[in-house]
């Protein structure tokens, strides 16, 4: 179907958000058939894009689409477990190959420990997907979806006929002011919670401008590009910060541990030093100027 | 069957016996008479050897026409389908402007519900223009016909002519 920038908000938000539903369903049934790392990463991207479109368009629906909200988010958190020890085993099998003895004994075990964990999860997960149901979550959502409020009610935040592109306008706007907002706290190196919020902005941002870049008059591949570097950039920071927590939990010796914590503090180092470039290179001001230029 | 044959009989060299034959053989389309090839045509009885080059370049530019012709009405169509759902997103708005005190209850919702089906039956429609191209030209022109005019109605009115309009296009997606 086609949408334009004055399709009106109730004609548009039901197909936009049932692109993001079919997105999330077919992640969905290829990770009930391969349980693969990559597939599992696949459909907890997928499920964060449908919140966020969800969050975008909840002015529209009367009960502001919370309980797809939750279903979804189930599924979110259901997977973080298994994502993460996937990461930490990646990261740690890669600096166990790279630092000396007898560092990579330390890490061996701690990467055993993890694959074992890693079992559990996926029994878990197998549950928790089965639990959920496929089927009926796929009709919840759908229903849920196609159902906006049309006419003006109490309580409604929105007007229906509001025209999709001056709505993206506002929409945007708001995720780009908070992201603003945040960069003066992530600026310095050690202010960790406040680099960790800025990652998760980056990621609601960057989700609804991918969502809403079909208004974009000349595309948002440069912008989009910008906004997937911040998140990988301030992603590897924070996995990074997740990993030395791991290792002073898991009672190496001080030697090993002081060896790694500085290995993994290293490229800490290095991620945050692109990051500082990353700020110079695309201000987030700058970016959020070329949004409303486009819109 | 007859409409096989007659349109193989738009080939010349083809009348009413060798189209049987040829439809009898499972060549009852040009394109599958412009595959076919000429060592697969010559085991039709009858057929002159001749005429064989001469039939598969006719049966291929008619194939090929048929394609042209048929990729335009599905875009005609696909217009269509968007003009009509314009033209619904028109009658919510009149409906919104005209008949305010209306929509607060029942009835408010129910014409809700009504616009919401109309939307989502033209959008499966557009999505099976290419495959059901008569169909759904049938079904947009009647949806077409029942929609007119309901801008001007009352409430009751919009929901029942939004009903018939969707019903019309139930034959496109059954």
């Amino acid at each position: 179907m086609t949408i334009t920038a004055r399709t009106p908000l109730w004609g548009a938000a039901p197909v936009l958000l049932a692109v993001r539903t079919d997105d999330f369903f077919r992640c969905w049934r290829k990770v009930l058939k391969t349980f693969d790392p990559e597939d599992i990463h696949d459909l907890r991207v997928s499920s964060r894009r449908l919140r966020e479109g969800c969050a975008l368009f909840a002015p529209l629906y009367s009960d502001g689409l919370s309980r797809v909200i939750r279903r979804v988010r189930k599924v979110t958190r259901l997977l973080g477990a298994l994502r993460n020890i996937d990461e930490a085993l990646l990261f740690f099998r890669e600096l166990g190959a790279e630092l000396p003895e007898p560092c990579g004994e330390g890490l061996n075990a701690l990467t055993g420990r993890l694959e074992a964990l890693r079992q559990g999860e996926l029994r878990r997960l197998a549950e928790g997907l089965e639990k959920l149901d496929v089927g009926e979550s796929r009709a919840v959502i759908a229903r849920a979806g196609a159902k906006p409020v049309l006419f003006p009610r109490p309580g409604l935040a929105v007007d229906p006929f509001t025209p999709i592109g001056s709505f993206a306008v506002t929409a945007l706007h708001g995720r780009l002011a908070d992201l603003a907002a945040l960069v003066p706290a992530a600026r310095h190196e050690g202010a960790v919670a406040a680099q960790h919020a800025l990652r998760i902005a980056v990621k609601h941002c960057r989700y609804r401008i991918e969502m809403l870049s079909f208004l974009m008059a000349d595309g948002a591949g440069e912008i989009l590009a910008a906004m997937k570097s911040y998140q990988e950039c301030l992603g590897t920071m924070h996995d990074l910060d997740v990993f030395a927590d791991m290792v002073r939990r898991e009672g190496l010796s001080p030697d090993v541990e002081c060896v790694i914590l500085n290995a993994i503090a290293e490229r800490r180092g290095e991620r945050f030093a692109r990051f500082t470039a990353l700020l110079g290179e695309h201000p987030f001001e700058l970016i959020g100027e070329q949004v409303r230029r486009m819109l | 069957m007859k409409v096989a044959l007659q349109e193989l009989r738009k080939i010349k060299g083809i009348g009413e016996v060798l189209a049987r034959r040829f439809v009898e053989a499972g060549y009852d389309t040009h394109g599958k008479i412009a595959a076919a090839g000429e060592e697969a045509l010559k085991a039709i009885r009858g057929l002159n050897p001749r005429a064989i080059p001469s039939i598969i370049s006719q049966a291929a530019d008619l194939a090929d026409e048929a394609g042209k012709a048929r990729a335009r009405r599905v875009e005609e169509l696909k217009a269509a389908a968007a003009t009509l759902k314009g033209q619904v997103e028109e009658i919510a708005r009149g409906v919104r402007d005209r008949l305010a005190d209306e929509l607060q209850g029942k009835r408010g919702r129910k014409i809700e519900r009504e616009l919401l089906k109309m939307v989502s039956a033209l959008e499966r429609v557009e999505g099976k223009i290419g495959k059901r191209v008569k169909r759904a030209g049938k079904g947009l022109a009647k949806a077409e016909a029942r929609l007119a005019g309901l801008a001007e109605q009352g409430a009751k009115g919009v929901g029942k002519g939004l009903k018939k309009a969707r019903k019309s296009l139930k034959r496109v997606l059954s």
